[in-house]
């Protein structure tokens, strides 16, 4: 019989672990012979000799430029099946096909999963990855649709060589996108099927979704379905341990859901999940059963999509980013469902028992950083008392490889080299020129007259900062005179010895860096530190280490601070750009709204202990080192339609968000910055793929030339991806900004 | 003329840091007094309506500012338009008031005024409900003070007791319609005679 060879793609690699040295690549083909059902084909390139190697190379390119079929040798199937890894099926008889693009950043491969309506068997086809930039195939369409300027295919989608099989196989079999998961089509589907994977019988409780004030707690269904459904099934393990052991594996691996998750095991989905932190943790509660149960609970998301709770939860993501990013299916960036869920990760807070978890025998981490950082960022803190040691790590007073051992020593050291700095001040020992000891000691007591006025003046309204007593305490004698009550103002002499510890903490910084010497807005970065740790000392290298990323906000000449806010005015322009054109119609396009939020990370605008769960996920710098201006975006964003609908002036603009203090919820801006950096990050590299095909007249460019560089109608002038701000968003090293050297005549 | 159009009128009060900026502002909008307030940061703003000459309303627009003398460089961004500008000191604390003289000069040039010779500046000598003891400013140096800079006029007050705030700022009102006022006219009519205006509250002193 006639066989024709509809399909070839090189390059299709099997990853058989996660060494990239085992990887090895193969030729995708899906064949049509007579009336029988089309097949799909890998083979391994090992497998063939080099004539037929030759041959499909050569078909690789003709098939995708003539598109017409090809009468092949039978005999290359008939020798290669059976090689190692290779599989031959019929497209009729797959359930299912995931296309999972590659990421924007080149950083994994795109890939291919083909789930067999046949589940019994043991025969699980492998995952096949697209090594888009090996395949010659692949390349030269895409050079041929960036010739066009257009990086996609006319379904809409970015190409790459997975869209070629979709393609293919759609003319060959009936393949439906699902609604719930873009990347899974379905193979000649039911109406079963069809309605399982539809979004639209969720419409009725979508709506009502909508109409809540409080988006955020939509989470929480799917997780107590998750609670319920993971202590039915421990009750059966419960029962079965009387039992032989036999008979227990029997039991659980006889569950339905376990077999599911068995079978998937390698699915992107479970994988996901599996580092998911409430998993872990629901893991570390039940012992003996926690394999299982971990297997289980991942295998929840494969069944979730028929949940409802869980459709809620994509369709309001879905709907942040429809309705409020502005962005729509159809539009050149999308969301993908993995980037979804990774910002649904977040709402598990890292607590007490974890963090311990983290430690060995000797007090030493035993996770690495990123994966810290990874729970912090997504999670935060779940209280006071665990910040107390946390943030010593996250702000680089404690190296996050020291032992227990070495941390007792590390706080000896700074112990001691604290007073030594503190001493300097207290005991007046100063080393001032002859000449200069006037202008100095004036200067000095300047400094310290202002401090503690702003200490005096700073977060008053906690418990510890409250009264000004000795021991900071309410004084029982209520009409005493104690520090919010006081009749001399500002003549009143600070007690409180929380207060003393804030006024000696920047006394002494200032003789540690006398250079910057003391700038407003220090002490409300000082205060939620010292509230933390109730450390003098320990406050002390805190701040010290946190300045270090935030002297720039304060420099004489404003340069850092100005730095951020033209970053930020090319972020909004490139994001928000109609929020962009209606502030520089209100005389706003400086963005001089956002300094004070940029100052002091938005101290002011939230109550205290939100304050903290932001910093601590700034501390991370687990996207941008410069995360706080997509915190700030997303404030922008958030507010868009209010802004461009009901202000039209400066002055509205400022008051607008100068009074925004408790009227924001930061989860939810967060879980919007996330999105919006993801989004950005996307942004970034599509433009700058595109552009390696537009030739640029103007390698110099830099942002500041914008105005000029669009007079000249140059088409890549306007390119963002070339701005020296913008890139240095994707970075994630603190960038750091010194004072220049202090002067008799430098302003203060 | 402006007149049918809602008058606001814009008013910057400038001074070191902690001499009392915010809260005059607040005694003066809202009546009210706080110790919490804190350390200013950027620049924030609280409105009053007004009335003048009787029948008409105008709306005030008191900017509050940040008193240390690094973040001047961004007031440029709110000066403009400025009908009066409200120079604050503290009378416990000489450099407050040896620093009045800079503020002023200051606000003249990021404000750019068009005739700054005739622009309305109001002094204030905060504090005063603090005992005497602890008074460093003269009610002389300060009358002179105001003189030598172009008979400014100078109110002795205090936002924590609200002494003398209200008359202040009536003053302050004054002074700032009829800049507004001044610059409207300057706008419409391209008068070519040299405008000699008066200024009417002139160096009354203070009523303390």
């Amino acid at each position: 019989m006639r066989t024709d060879l509809v399909f070839c793609k090189s390059k299709v690699f099997v990853h058989p672990t996660k060494n990239a040295r085992d990887n090895f690549p193969g030729f995708l083909l899906i064949t049509v012979a007579g009336t029988t059902d089309p097949q799909l084909l890998w083979i391994p390139e090992s497998s063939l000799s080099v004539k037929q190697l030759q041959l499909l190379i050569e078909m690789d390119e003709k098939l995708i430029t003539e598109q017409k079929p090809v009468e092949m040798d039978v005999s290359i199937i008939m020798e290669s099946s059976g090689a190692f890894s290779s599989f031959r099926v019929s497209l009729p008889s797959l359930y299912c096909i995931e296309f999972r693009p590659p990421s924007p950043s080149g950083w994994w491969y795109g890939s291919m999963i083909s789930h067999l309506k046949d589940t019994r068997g043991d025969s699980t086809l492998p995952v096949l990855f697209f090594h888009d930039d090996v395949c010659p195939s692949t390349l030269k369409k895409k050079k041929q649709l960036n010739k066009s300027f257009d990086p996609f295919t006319s379904s809409g989608d970015v190409y790459w060589g997975g869209i070629d099989v979709r393609d293919t196989v759609a003319k060959l079999v009936d393949l439906q996108k699902t609604k719930v998961d873009q990347t899974v089509w379905l193979v000649n589907p039911s109406l079963d099927d069809l309605r399982n994977f539809s979004a639209s019988a969720l419409k009725s409780t979508t709506d009502q979704e909508n109409k809540s004030t409080e988006p955020i707690s939509t989470g929480d269904d799917f997780w107590n379905k998750w609670e319920s459904a993971k202590w039915s099934i421990m009750s059966h393990i419960a029962n079965a341990t009387s039992k032989s052991s036999t008979i227990m594996t029997n039991l659980i691996k006889s569950h339905p859901v376990v077999q599911l998750v068995e079978r998937n095991k390698n699915s992107f989905y479970v994988q996901k999940l599996l580092k998911n932190p409430r998993v872990i943790e629901i893991q570390d509660d039940f012992d003996s059963a926690r394999v299982y149960l971990a297997k289980w609970a991942l295998g929840v998301k494969e069944e979730a999509d028929n949940y409802q709770s869980m459709h809620r939860l994509n369709e309001h993501y879905q709907r942040i980013l429809k309705n409020d990013l502005g962005f729509d299916m159809t539009s050149d960036v999308s969301f993908t469902q993995e980037e979804l869920n990774k910002a649904m990760e977040r709402n598990f807070p890292l607590n007490r028992q974890k963090w311990n978890s983290f430690f060995d025998s000797q007090g030493r981490l035993s996770l690495t950083v990123n994966e810290i950082k990874d729970y912090i960022f997504h999670g935060g803190i779940s209280d006071m008392e665990l910040r107390k040691e946390v943030w010593l790590f996250l702000m680089g007073v404690y190296p996050w490889d020291s032992s227990a051992d070495e941390r007792i020593q590390i706080q000896q050291s700074l112990k001691e080299s604290y007073n030594e700095y503190k001493n300097k001040w207290l005991l007046k020992i100063t080393s001032f020129d002859d000449e200069d000891d006037e202008s100095e000691q004036e200067y000095w007591d300047d400094q310290i007259f202002r401090i503690e006025k702003d200490v005096k003046r700073n977060d008053r309204n906690l418990d510890i900062y409250k009264w000004n007593t000795p021991d900071g305490k309410k004084p029982e004698d209520d009409n005493e005179e104690a520090g919010s009550d006081t009749s001399e103002a500002e003549h009143w002499k600070i007690k409180n010895p929380n207060l003393i510890a804030l006024k000696n903490i920047l006394v002494t910084f200032n003789v540690f860096n006398s250079d910057l010497g003391y700038v407003q807005g220090m002490t409300d970065l000082l205060s939620p530190i010292y509230y933390i740790l109730r450390d003098e000392t320990m406050a002390y290298w805190c701040f010290v280490k946190f300045m270090e990323r935030m002297e720039r906000n304060f420099l004489r000449d404003q340069s850092g601070i100005r730095d951020q806010m033209l970053t930020m005015v090319e972020l909004c322009q490139l994001m928000l750009p109609k929020l962009s054109e209606h502030l520089s119609k209100c005389d706003s396009s400086n963005l001089f709204f956002c300094f004070r939020m940029l100052l002091v990370w938005f101290k002011r605008e939230f109550d205290f202990e939100d304050v903290c769960s932001i910093w601590e996920i700034f501390f991370t710098d687990f996207y941008s080192s410069q995360f706080q201006l997509f915190f700030m975006l997303a404030i922008l964003q958030k507010n868009c339609d209010p802004v461009i609908q009901n202000l039209n002036q400066f002055d509205q603009v400022l008051k607008y968000f100068n009074d925004m203090h408790s009227t924001m919820n930061w989860k939810d801006l967060m879980i919007r910055s996330e999105l919006l950096f993801i989004r950005f990050e996307k942004l970034m590299t599509i433009m700058e793929r595109k552009s390696e095909f537009i030739p640029s007249h103007e390698e110099t460019y830099t942002s500041g030339a914008n105005i000029h560089q669009q007079e000249l109608g140059d088409p890549t002038s306007e390119l963002p991806w070339k701005s020296k701000r913008l890139q240095l968003l994707l970075s994630k090293s603190m960038i750091i900004q010194k004072e220049a050297p202090r002067t008799r005549g430098s302003i203060r | 003329m402006s007149s049918k159009k809602k008058t606001i009128l814009k008013v910057i009060i400038l001074g070191d840091s902690g001499v009392g900026k915010t809260s005059l502002m607040h005694r003066y909008v809202n009546d009210k007094y706080s110790q919490q307030y804190k350390a200013t940061i950027g620049a924030d703003f609280l409105t009053k309506e007004i009335n003048v000459d009787g029948d008409r309303t105008a709306t005030m627009q008191v900017w509050d500012t940040a008193g240390q003398e690094r973040f001047q460089s961004l007031g440029v961004a709110f000066y403009r338009g400025a009908d009066c500008c409200v120079l604050v000191y503290d009378v416990t604390n000489t450099k407050s008031f040896e620093n009045i003289k800079s503020w002023r000069d200051e606000f003249l040039v990021h404000a750019n005024v068009s005739s700054p010779e005739s622009f309305p500046f109001v002094i204030l000598g905060n504090k005063i409900d603090i005992e005497e003891t602890k008074k460093v400013i003269s009610v002389k140096s300060a009358q002179d003070l105001a003189k030598s800079l172009g008979n400014i006029p100078l109110f002795l007050t205090s936002a924590k007791s609200s002494i003398n705030v209200d008359p202040a700022f009536e003053e302050i009102a004054r002074s700032a319609l009829q800049q507004n006022q001044n610059d409207a006219d300057a706008f419409e009519e391209d008068f070519n005679d040299a405008i000699n205006i008066q200024l009417d509250g002139e160096a009354d002193s203070c009523a303390c």
